[in-house]
């Protein structure tokens, strides 16, 4: 089904958590909504589980308006960052919850929760509580129960942020697949730049309740459409005073040659390695700070201390 | 002595907090001051009548029928009160009730009021002519002077128990889930029967059994309106009063032998309850 986000605003108070929002989502498509916390994304993303009414604009699913239709009524399977898991009931009735609440007889219950447990694959854990569980498994037990009855939409929020680093990894490979088996139509919030670009089909950039750019992650990494989105990416350094513009610089962008070349004068200030690419500090003549990361064998020509040449292959300029 | 060392050399294993020791000396020497030694003496100067004088102290239908109204009407008051109690919980914590403080404050004067006062209030709302009895009156309804009296003071003296019991637990209580089985298509019905309750099984427990232990020993407003008609509206504790002003020391220590050994009993059961829900949640 395709969503139509249209004009959207909503505010807590004084403080205005979504301001005319705009988006399309596509059908079967994984969208992600990026952006720091308090940026409204969450908000969007309760807006369209029923479970927040905006002040003002429309929810439109195929043409039909949703606003006013409560969580209850929007059949939208909803995944909580803490997963919200019922504490008093097993895996099974968790899974169960949304086909006993609609009085659904007992075997097809049984077939339908046989069949998620078999899909997020957690067929021996039944009948575990959810305090008897690893985060992975507890969170693989949210989305089964969301997918219970089969909801049209998915929605996720911060769906790995309660994990540690390696089951967060394997989980984003795995949601990915699900999707394109199912191919269910999801929204998932996030403030990791590497999730959403690592999984979606298209990122929405939230910045003060705005949506500040969407498109496919090559569209937003390659051309980003403002100082914020390209900040909010990271590894980026900005420069003043070479120009009318406020220019933005990737690290891995910086390349540095030896004296004589063309380029910014800089100085060499520190060397380090960063993981998988070495970061140089440099002093520019102009005194400013750049920070160039490097292939190590890239580095490897240089020294601290040493005067060289630096040139950025690519600069982002938006207007002051 | 003995015992209290298997404890400690049982609890050997490392803990994160020092001075078991210490604290479980504290605990048994305070415990014991305050309860376990009065208790013993009361034990004690029961056992002083002999089997055969201790039975004939707590046998005959007057006895009977006094622990039958105390333990009776203890249970339905603790019930209504853990119904009433819900509710009002219910409302002081998820709606902005207008005057809100005040209706919190109104909930915990039965805990403040001495209870000769609130026996005194609600006889005199409950007799024929009382504001409330007389509404009851044409339909051959009593309250006051007869059993039901005894319910409605105990009802009052132990609702704060299960108000203050349930508040924290529903004020803590993560809206998330709530949310997670709206959006997984629940009534506010089912949410409230198959998500909320459930969560609040532990502190209804709990609620529930002080009003109980609280209107068990309760004396002062029961007094004042039931009348206090022997072999019909004698509450024990009643009984027992009586019987010391007749100087008959051991009968009474012997009813009172009762008493501690019925509660106990009871307030064992719905810690196993406790428990057990527990584990089983586990």
């Amino acid at each position: 089904m395709s969503i139509e986000i249209l004009g959207i605003s909503k505010n807590f108070g004084a403080f205005r958590a979504l301001d005319d929002v705009t988006l399309r989502i596509g059908k079967g498509e994984l969208l992600a909504l990026l952006g720091p916390s308090g940026s409204g994304k969450t908000t969007l993303l309760r807006v369209l589980a029923g479970l927040e009414v905006p002040d003002v604009g429309t929810v439109q699913e195929d043409g039909h308006d949703l606003t006013s239709l409560g969580a209850r009524d929007r059949n939208v399977g909803l995944v909580f960052q803490h997963f919200a898991l019922f504490p008093h009931l097993d895996v099974f009735e968790n899974i169960a919850f949304a086909l006993r609440v609609r009085k659904r007889p007992d075997a097809e219950v049984r077939a339908r929760v046989d069949e998620l447990l078999h899909l997020v694959q957690l067929g021996g854990l039944a009948h575990r509580r959810p305090a008897e569980l690893s985060g992975g498994q507890r969170q693989r037990v949210a989305l089964a129960r969301a997918l219970a009855a089969r909801p049209r939409v998915l929605l996720l929020d911060e769906p790995f942020s309660a994990l540690d680093a390696k089951v967060r990894h394997e989980l984003r490979a795995w949601l990915r697949q699900l999707h394109e088996e199912l191919g269910t139509t999801t929204v998932f919030v996030t403030h990791d730049q590497d999730e959403a670009f690592e999984l979606a089909d298209r990122v929405a950039v939230f910045h003060r309740g705005r949506i500040e750019q969407v498109g496919t992650p090559d569209e937003i990494y390659d051309e980003p459409k403002s100082p914020f989105v390209l900040d909010f990416l990271g590894h980026v350094q900005w420069l003043e005073g070479l120009g009318l513009a406020t220019l933005g610089v990737r690290h891995r962008d910086v390349v540095l040659h030896a004296a004589g070349h063309d380029g910014w004068p800089a100085r060499i200030e520190r060397i380090h390695r960063t993981g998988p690419r070495v970061r140089v500090d440099l002093q520019l003549h102009t005194g400013q700070p750049l920070i160039a990361a490097l292939e190590p064998s890239a580095a490897r020509e240089f020294a601290v201390g040493q005067e060289v040449r630096a040139v950025a292959t690519r600069k982002y300029a938006f207007a002051t | 002595m003995g015992l209290v060392m298997a404890i400690i050399r049982r609890k050997r294993a490392p803990v994160a907090l020092p001075g078991l020791g210490l604290s479980l000396g504290i605990t048994l020497a305070w415990l014991s001051l305050i309860a376990l030694i009065p208790l013993a003496a009361l034990v004690i100067r029961a056992g002083g009548l002999g089997w055969q004088g201790w039975l004939d102290a707590v046998s005959g239908e007057r006895v009977w029928l006094s622990l039958r109204l105390s333990f009776g009407a203890s249970l339905i008051a603790a019930l209504l009160d853990t119904f009433a109690g819900l509710l009002i919980a219910w409302v002081l914590c998820r709606y902005k009730v207008p005057g809100h403080a005040f209706w919190d404050v109104l909930v915990d004067l039965p805990f403040a009021l001495p209870t000769a006062v609130a026996g005194i209030a609600l006889t005199a709302l409950w007799v024929p002519d009382g504001w409330l009895g007389r509404l009851i009156e044409p339909f051959g309804g009593k309250v006051a002077f007869a059993w039901p009296g005894v319910v409605v003071a105990l009802t009052f003296i132990g609702l704060p128990f299960v108000v203050r019991t349930l508040q924290p637990v529903l004020q803590s209580a993560e809206k998330e889930l709530e949310e997670a089985a709206e959006s997984l298509g629940a009534s506010p019905a089912q949410v409230a029967w198959r998500v909320v309750l459930p969560s609040l099984r532990p502190a209804l427990l709990t609620g529930f059994a002080l009003a109980f232990a609280r209107a068990v020993g309760e004396y002062g407003s029961v007094i004042f309106i039931c009348g206090n008609i022997p072999m019909q509206t004698e509450i024990t504790p009643l009984l027992i009063v009586s019987r010391l002003e007749q100087y008959d020391y051991a009968g009474a220590t012997a009813l009172a032998t009762i008493m501690l050994a019925l509660s106990a009993v009871i307030l064992a059961l719905l810690q196993a309850l406790h428990a057990g829900r527990r584990t089983a949640l586990r």
